[in-house]
């Protein structure tokens, strides 16, 4: 192929290309400098590419490549095993598929992957620009014929050709081999419109260059020509710079000091200015543009990167100050020539037209304009009111109540209150006191006033919320906040009510409730001055740190819903705030402007901007994403891919280094993290998003995420689960070999303790069978003995007793009959001892009797006459020659309750012994009632007794002692046993009252 | 007619007694025997007007002859002379024609009273000596009595089903009627309750 160089045309060739150049509106811009000072490694600026699907900017340095993310700049080659990243870099750019690339100085390659620098496969050569093409394009040049170097690469694509200005010529790269098609000014600056290639010389004149194959004749024609109508843009000498990555993308150019964005369309070119006066003097190497914000990073060759963001926020400045007055400003009048005049005097605004002066001197900051458009503040003059529709003050009232007031109007009626109390107007135009404090805090100022119904009027107080009931004439504490801030401002929205605190924040009230807001994440909301509501229904609230923006139902949802998502949007210095901090205690605090615009106070000057035109801007809702940068566990940084596997056991700590993409400012994101689905989210520190878990679980754990743009309830989430292992000691497996082994061990035992048992059990059955047998042996024995008593008892009952008692009968029988007195005497011998034997056998049974009688049977009524009467004439035959005489005292029909058989036994055996112990005499038996019952006595003339011998015979005790005493042993002992037992069963007492040789009387005494 | 008496007790003695006691109230014939079964047959051979019985004699209990007795010689006098409780006895024996019961523990002087009076044939009455609901005893029907007398001998049920010509269930049945009557948990128990209430076998 034969190439044909074309001398540059100067003049006018083609009158198709017309440049039709004009300029858009522009922006103000504010700027911030990113360097060493905010975290880059270096100044020196090798590469600037912003990633605009992912929404990072990334700065590659001569010490390694950086991220900027909005608000943060994180470096990657501050870890051992990233050390290649702190290399310089020698180019850094982007592919035509999107992939942001690039070299070091050790000829290793680069790119960027989401967050994250991927190091690839290091080259023999550096600095070669075949390479650079083939990465660039995604093209295979093969091995070229020439191999050029440059630091500073410029390739085009053009109509498929890929072309490069290197030192002053411009070249074309074709498979295996390279071309120069023309020679060009060696400083000439290239761009391209779509298939066109424009050129900028060092004398700054721009000119098309025209690429014509002639493919029949293999020949390539060049022509170089001059663009008309551009002079304009260009003046000479001045320092011209284009920067353009890819033919798709936005052309910039920089002359002088302003920054443009180059369109082209069939009717030319088109030169948007974007900064008009760029407030540096710099060499820009670099230029990236934000379409979302529209933010401009330039970055310089060795001055760091400069970021231009559109500006919204006015600073004015007053343009008249009254002596000892100062810019800053609080209550605002608008005057009406449109400039607004602050409480202290100063006016601001750019009207010319002159206008009347409202204050006139210093004044308080809170003032009041009546239904009557009549406007009322305090000085030095008392209460002051101007007519501003005369535009006059009108009257002057100095009293203890005038100094430094606030004001309301209540049905006509102007209130006004300061420490003193509470004044109103009468319909005579004078202001009369309704109340007055009996007691005020110290330096207590009343800030601001608002109805909150027909009765009560909630009042902003140095001292806390106040309410005064206007029917009760009260005025009483309602809130005071925990760190005594002062209440300076209430507002209301709609239904509720918003109060700004000067160091407690923002509350809100409803219907007697009260709750407070809470802080944005910098706790910039701490001091609150001014409340505002735009058309589109955000309320806007200013603070010592910037202004807030939240929808007003975003608010009534907090009172609803509670904290946690409120959304707003923070306005700060990267808005075009100049100075942050507001004014507040003041009414008006923030205003509207005729034009729209909202004016509020500010510490120096007056900050006013249009919310209309904030409000339109999309890309303050943009959605943030999160990313993991780094994992550190125990001080080293770890791969994504190992920290998917399962981590060591010893693995004490971890640090999740998160990256926040979104290019916005650190107060207008939110990132929380948690490690348990059940646990509290935490909040991330935006500046430093580092979390630090101390003491790992062992198992499966899981890092969730959330975050959001605070504009919008709406989070983004992940989740990163990872899994520590159990040491062997606590692992699963081995727990449950643990288990095992207890089971095992339980099994053993209880087989054991079992086999113990069952063998105890076999010899207990054995020696239970053997004592068993032993027992029923003896049962069978013992059986067989008592039925043998038991029919001994019945033999004895009657074939022994009865036989006797009818021996006694026939043998008294046949006495009568006989007349021999040998055997006279013998047969009575015979009846005596057959009646003894009869008393003696009828004792034995009685004693058997009630001796195995553990209770008596149900007692019944008992004719006691009768029974003794009966067992006299059973027992007289015992009397025998004895001159006794046995008395029935006890009265005929006597009835009592008693055990008749028992009774019976009882009394025959008392009645035996009184016959026994006496020889002559009577023996008497009586009844007699007693306090708790009755007593049957037996009273004899007999021998008597001892009392220790009663004392036996009653308790059966000290046998030695009756056997020591024979004269008293005329029985056998079996009476006083069956007495004894008798008593006892019964319940009875027995008493026995003796002299001896005079006679003994029984009693035995019956408990009703 | 003159007062013919015939005694049936198992002891002599009693007899004895008895027999010397009528003759003290001019009875001249007494005739003696020990056995239900010489009793029956005396009847047979001879006419009496008054019969002094025990009621548990060696060859039987009273009660399985005492309404033969009564069918066979409805003249014939029968005072009733036994040391079994009256409460037990006479309530089943107020049935059948019989002057009186006479329990042997009583009095001597009271004995020759109630002989006297059934020699003479003055009417006794028994109502009051009856009425002892506490003696468990006194529940048992005729049937009951008999076999508690031979249960309380230590016969077998299948002894008692022959000499009394029944059936063992039926003997079971009155055994299980008699334990429950008297709340008697064993034999041993059946026992001491027959002496603490005087019940004599």
């Amino acid at each position: 192929m034969c190439i044909k160089l074309v001398i540059r045309n100067l003049f006018l060739t083609f009158l198709l290309l017309f440049i039709g150049a004009s300029s858009f509106s522009q922006l103000p811009y504010t700027y911030e400098r990113l360097n060493t000072e905010t975290g880059l490694p270096t100044n020196t600026i090798k590469g600037l590419q912003f990633d605009e699907k992912h929404r990072f900017l990334w700065i590659a340095t001569e010490s390694g490549i950086v991220r900027y993310n909005g608000h943060n700049v994180q470096s990657f080659g501050d870890q051992d095993e990233k050390s290649i990243l702190n290399n310089r870099v020698v180019y850094f750019t982007n592919s035509e598929n999107g992939t942001l690339f690039g070299k070091f100085v050790d000829a290793t390659s680069f790119k960027i992957s989401l967050n994250d620098v991927i190091v690839g496969k290091t080259s023999l050569k550096n600095n070669n620009l075949n390479e650079y093409i083939e990465d660039k394009y995604n093209v295979k040049l093969g091995k070229l014929n020439t191999d050029i170097y440059s630091t500073l690469f410029k390739t085009y694509k053009i109509n498929n050709e890929i072309l490069s200005i290197n030192d002053g010529y411009l070249v074309r790269f074709k498979s295996k081999k390279v071309d120069t098609l023309v020679s060009l000014d060696k400083n000439a600056q290239g761009f391209q419109m779509g298939d066109r290639l424009f050129v900028i010389d060092e004398n700054n004149i721009l000119s098309e260059i025209k690429i014509i194959n002639d493919s029949i004749k293999n020949v390539t024609t060049v022509i170089v020509k001059k663009v008309d109508h551009c002079e304009k843009y260009f003046t000479k000498g001045e320092l011209v710079k284009v920067f353009q990555d890819l033919s798709y993308d936005d052309a910039f150019i920089i002359i002088g000091n302003k920054v443009y964005r180059i369109h082209y369309d069939e009717n030319g070119f088109n030169f948007e200015i974007l900064i008009n006066n760029l407030p540096f003097n710099e060499y820009y190497k670099f230029v990236q543009f934000d379409k979302a914000t529209q933010t401009i990073y330039l970055a310089t060759d060795n001055r760091g990167v400069i970021v231009c963001r559109p500006k919204f926020f006015n600073r004015i400045l007053p343009n008249n100050t009254l002596l000892n007055t100062s810019t800053s400003a609080y209550a605002q009048v608008l005057l009406k020539n449109g400039n607004i005049q602050v409480n202290d005097g100063p006016i601001f605004g750019s009207s010319k037209t002159i206008s009347p002066s409202i204050f006139d001197k210093k004044s308080f900051t809170v003032t009041f304009t009546s239904s009557k458009n009549i406007l009322y503040f305090t000085n030095s003059d008392g209460i002051v009111e101007y007519d501003l529709t005369k535009s006059k003050i009108i009257k002057k009232t100095k009293s203890e109540y005038a100094n430094r007031n606030a004001f309301i109007e209540v049905e006509g009626v102007v209130y006004s209150m300061n420490d003193r109390g509470i004044i109103k107007k009468t319909s005579n135009n004078e202001w009369v006191s309704i109340l007055k404090f009996k007691w005020s805090p110290l330096n207590f100022i009343v800030y601001d006033i608002n109805r909150v119904n027909a009765k009560e009027l909630l009042v902003a107080t140095t001292d806390g919320i106040y309410k005064y009931n206007l029917e009760k004439n009260i005025f009483k504490l309602f809130y005071r906040d925990k760190t005594k801030a002062n209440f300076r401002s209430i507002y209301k929205m709609d239904d509720y009510f918003l109060l700004g605190t000067y160091g407690g924040g923002v509350y809100m009230y409803k219907q007697d409730t009260i709750k407070k807001m809470p802080f944005d994440p910098n706790g910039y909301l701490k001091y609150v001055h001014c409340f505002i509501e735009d058309d589109e229904h955000n309320i806007w609230a200013s603070t010592n740190k910037g202004l807030f923006r939240s929808p007003k139902q975003s608010l009534k949802d907090f009172w609803s819903f509670g904290p946690g998502r409120i959304a707003f949007r923070y306005f700060g210095k990267l808005d075009g705030i100049d100075v942050l901090e507001m004014n507040g205690g003041c009414s008006p605090c923030a205003i509207k402007l005729p034009n729209g615009d909202f004016s509020i106070p500010g510490i120096d000057g007056l900050i006013q901007f249009n919310p209309n035109n904030l409000n339109k801007l999309n890309y303050l809702n943009i959605k943030p994403s999160v990313y993991l940068d780094k994992i550190i566990i125990d001080n080293k940084i770890i791969t994504f891919d190992n920290f998917s596997k399962e981590l060591s056991r010893k693995t004490k700590s971890i640090d999740f280094q998160l990256g926040i993409s979104g290019m916005l400012s650190e107060e207008n994101v939110i990132v929380e993290y948690k490690f348990g689905l059940n646990e509290i989210w935490k909040r991330i520190s935006i500046k430093n998003p580092i979390i630090h878990l101390d003491k790992t679980s062992f198992g499966q754990n899981e890092l969730y995420l959330r975050w959001r743009n605070t504009a919008s309830s709406d989070f983004g989430s992940i989740d990163y689960p990872f899994y520590v292992n159990y040491p062997n000691a606590v692992h699963p497996v081995m727990i449950l070999v643990y288990f095992l082994i207890i089971i095992l061990l339980i099994y053993l035992y209880v087989r054991i303790k079992t086999a113990i048992y069952q063998k105890r059990q076999k010899e207990l059955e054995t020696e239970v069978n053997s004592k068993t047998k032993s027992l029923l042996s003896l049962n069978k024995y013992l059986t067989e003995r008592n039925q043998a008593k038991e029919q001994v008892l019945a033999i004895m009952n009657h074939d022994v007793l009865t036989p006797l008692k009818y021996l006694h009968m026939t043998a008294n029988s046949i006495n009568e009959k006989i007349v021999d007195p040998d055997l006279k005497k013998s047969i009575q011998q015979i009846a005596s001892t057959s009646k003894e034997l009869e008393y003696l056998t009828r004792n034995m049974l009685s004693w058997v009797k009630f001796d195995n009688t553990n209770k008596l049977l149900n007692s019944q009524e008992v004719d006691i006459y009768k029974l003794i009467y009966d067992l006299i004439d059973f027992i007289t035959p015992f009397i025998g020659d004895k001159e006794i005489s046995i008395e029935n005292k006890i009265p005929a029909n006597t009835r009592i309750l008693n055990w008749p058989e028992a009774l019976r036994v009882l009394m025959y055996n008392i009645l035996m012994n009184a016959i026994k112990s006496t020889e002559k005499g009577v023996i008497s038996i009586s009844i007699e009632e007693s306090k708790s019952g009755y007593i049957i006595k037996v009273q004899d003339t007999g021998v008597g007794m001892s009392a220790s011998m009663a004392k036996y015979l009653i308790s059966g005790k000290s046998k030695d002692e009756v056997e020591n005493m024979p004269k008293y042993k005329k029985g056998n002992g079996v009476g006083y046993q069956i007495i004894r037992n008798i008593i006892k069963l019964m319940k009875a007492k027995l008493e026995i009252d003796s002299i001896e040789n005079e006679g003994t009387t029984v009693s035995i005494l019956f408990v009703s | 007619m003159d007062t013919k008496v015939i005694i049936a007790d198992d002891h002599s003695i009693v007899r004895m007694g008895l027999s010397s006691l009528m003759k003290h109230f001019n009875v001249q014939v007494v005739d003696e025997v020990a056995t239900c079964n010489e009793l029956m047959q005396a009847l047979k051979n001879d006419t009496y007007t008054h019969l002094v019985l025990d009621i548990i004699l060696p060859d039987g209990n009273t009660l399985e002859i005492i309404e033969n007795i009564n069918n066979l010689y409805p003249k014939l006098s029968i005072l009733i002379h036994s040391m079994q409780p009256i409460e037990v006895y006479g309530k089943i024996l107020k049935k059948y024609q019989i002057h009186s019961y006479l329990y042997k523990g009583v009095s001597e002087n009271e004995i020759k009273f109630h002989v006297e009076s059934f020699i003479k044939s003055i009417p006794m009455s028994m109502s009051k000596v009856i009425d002892n609901e506490i003696n468990p005893f006194s529940t048992l029907a005729v049937r009951e009595l008999e076999v508690l007398h031979y249960l309380l001998n230590g016969y077998r049920t299948k002894e008692i089903s022959t000499l009394l010509g029944l059936k063992m269930n039926t003997i079971s049945t009155i055994k299980s009627v008699i334990f429950e009557k008297v709340k008697a948990e064993s034999f041993t128990h059946l026992l001491q309750l027959a002496h603490v209430h005087q019940i004599s076998y």
